[in-house]
């Protein structure tokens, strides 16, 4: 992340730390000396949003993340009137109108803290609103992007090229139907529940790019006792860091190449295609790529009264979910960010043109026309920070009546990393038995 | 000493007219739609033309042919199975005033006010003087219990977010079980994004 988010660092030392209460108030002050630019305020609602959670703070946790859904649906309709070839710089100019991941978990944060309120009508909306979003991902960026070329057609610098967005191969959450089968057993509504386990292994069935692990055992009834649903959100989701291209055009034969370092330094090609191309000219350009963020967490265990209970198994791995629909805004990103650097090289290319007067002068000005190209087409590198990196549950069928339940989390190494115990817990023959713990380190 | 009185003027109406916000009140029966989302208006308008609908089918005459009294009608839960965050308590008083005010049925409390009323009538036994105390047992049972649900739809129409609203209403003989009227109201809106505050 850039610099000037550099105060985020003690807060996320204090979310480590489990000091969640200090690291809510570390957010409210940055907020309050002006860190946040109005332009980046739906992070600042996610991240909001999210500490709260964690925090245990569910009221206010829905009010941020609900801010965060407003902003976010606002800001992008305005991105995509906004991001035309003549009126934006960079997409650092632009009011960060966030990633689909963070929209989509901002809805299913929303659903466990409803849960946690006891309120499982409101839980089941932030569902179907999650389960909304999903529907449209499909044609979202393609939709965009055709706006893009649409309006920028009308401006004399765009070159036309053909180049097409990824499609989203991501429509159905596991996490999703994993939360909303249980609250529909807990209100007695076992068609539904049964329709959303199918849902649920349908999920890991039809989008293996998402969910290449194996699918959990989960269970919503039980003729020998209460289901007792636990969820455990483990690390954080994934940061972006700047990937660096180079453009490079050949008027001869109308191609555009896109190559970026390899690791043994050779240039590899990101992409190639063509467009009808007047001038030769040699660009560098930047786009944001996802980076994981690594997490010690190996397994996640349930002790009831004493005894092990069980492991808990992965349900959703948010990077992979968010490399799948990151890849399409990504190539949404490309071709907008392609087409103002072909219409900047151009008009760089010709201004170097004017600057050539020969000598150390004419070799200064046409040094700084290219730092100029260069430094405007800088990757926009922001994105919340506190979204869980993955999530776990288990169903274990458990007698009702109060338990003392304790979860574990693991190292990859296997050492005890952290414990949260729930003393008393009173698990409900018919209702919403469901627990929630996280280590996000 | 004319120039300086004006000049008084001008400052104590400038002074008047600053700072504060406005606050304008509005006809509760004006038509506003500030999102796009579900509103008071839609939830009057649905129980206004549901209720009306319920009350002119042929149940409501075949009970009043055969027990010459007006039937007894409570309303029970109406379920949020939406997409969005649908407050279903003024929902459901919308429903209990046009009942009510119909004229053509008689109305009793429903469940969760029975609970705290109930609560009442009970302490009155044990602290209430015996002329006053209300008597148990005494309630008036319902005939007809109204139950339903909210859904919505979302589509794209021409690049806009446009959501179906639709209520089912039922009502269910108590005694038998029966379904004596089954109604659909459905509502079209076209959404559009409002500024989030920062």
């Amino acid at each position: 992340m850039a610099t000037r988010f550099g105060f985020y660092e003690p807060i996320t030392a204090q979310v480590r730390a489990d000091s969640l209460q200090t690291a809510v108030q570390s957010l409210e002050t940055a907020r309050e000396k002006n860190k946040f630019g109005e332009k980046d305020r739906l992070i600042y609602f996610i991240d909001a949003g999210m500490l709260n959670h964690y925090a245990e703070n569910y009221e206010i946790s829905n009010e941020k993340l609900t801010q965060a859904e407003q902003a976010a649906d606002e800001l992008f309709t305005k991105s995509v009137s906004k991001a035309m070839l003549s009126t934006v710089l960079n997409d650092n100019a632009l009011d960060y109108s966030g990633e689909d991941y963070e929209i989509l978990y901002t809805n299913l944060i929303k659903a466990l803290n409803y849960a946690a309120l006891d309120d499982h009508e409101d839980a089941l909306v932030e569902i179907r609103r999650a389960n909304l979003k999903l529907d449209l991902l499909k044609t979202k960026y393609a939709d965009a992007a055709a706006v893009f070329r649409e309006e920028s057609r009308k401006d004399t610098s765009y070159i036309d090229f053909d180049y097409d967005v990824k499609e989203v191969h991501f429509y159905n959450d596991a996490f999703a139907r994993w939360l909303s089968m249980h609250l529909y057993a807990a209100d007695g509504k076992y068609d539904d529940a049964r329709i959303d386990e199918e849902q649920l292994r349908q999920a890991f069935t039809l989008q293996p790019n998402v969910y290449d692990f194996t699918l959990p055992e989960v269970t919503y009834a039980s003729d020998e006792g209460a289901i007792l649903a636990v969820v455990a959100l483990a690390g954080l989701a994934p940061n972006k860091q700047t990937l660096s291209l180079r453009l490079r055009t050949d008027k001869d034969l109308n191609l555009v190449q896109v190559l970026y370092d390899g690791p043994d330094t050779n240039q590899v090609e990101y992409a190639h295609f063509p467009a009808p191309i007047n001038e030769d000219y040699y660009f560098k350009f930047a786009i944001p790529q996802l980076v994981d963020r690594f997490s010690d967490v190996g397994s996640v265990q349930l002790t009831i009264d004493g005894q092990p209970a069980g492991e808990l198994n992965l349900i959703e791995d948010v990077n992979k979910v968010a490399r799948e629909t990151f890849d399409a805004k990504k190539s949404w990103v490309f071709i907008r960010t392609i087409a103002r650097a072909l219409a900047k090289g151009l008009a760089a290319h010709q201004l170097k043109e004017k600057a050539d007067t020969g000598g150390l002068e004419g070799w200064l000005k046409k040094l700084a026309v290219d730092v100029a190209t260069d430094l405007s087409e800088n990757a926009d590198l922001r994105s919340s920070q506190y979204l869980p990196g993955r999530i776990f549950v288990g169903d274990f069928v458990v007698p009702t009546g109060p338990h003392d339940l304790t979860i574990e989390f693991y190292s990859r190494t296997g050492h005890l990393m952290t414990t949260s115990t729930y003393q008393n817990y009173q698990v409900l023959e018919q209702g919403l038995n469901l627990v929630e713990a996280f280590n996000l380190n | 000493m004319r120039l300086l009185l004006t000049g008084l003027i001008v400052i104590a109406l400038i002074g008047g007219c600053g700072g504060g916000k406005t606050v304008t009140r509005l006809d509760t029966d004006s038509v506003t739609d500030l999102s796009g989302q579900w509103n008071d208006t839609d939830s009057r308008l649905v129980a206004e033309e549901m209720i009306s609908d319920c009350l002119n089918r042929p149940w409501y005459t075949d009970y009043m042919q055969a027990k010459a009294d007006k039937p007894v009608v409570t309303v029970g839960t109406i379920h949020n199975e939406s997409s969005e965050h649908i407050n279903t308590g003024t929902f459901i008083a919308d429903f209990e005033r046009e009942l009510i005010n119909s004229g053509k049925v008689r109305f009793v409390a429903a469940k969760e006010q029975r609970s705290e009323i109930r609560e009442e009538r009970q302490e009155q036994q044990e602290f209430a003087s015996r002329e006053t105390a209300k008597k148990l047992r005494e309630e008036t049972g319902a005939d007809f219990i109204l139950q339903g649900s909210i859904k919505t739809i979302t589509d794209q129409e021409e690049g806009k977010h446009v959501t179906f609203y639709q209520t089912d209403l039922e009502l269910i003989n108590i005694e038998s079980m029966e379904k004596v009227w089954i109604g659909t109201k459905k509502i079209k809106k076209g959404i559009s994004q409002g500024k989030t505050k920062w």
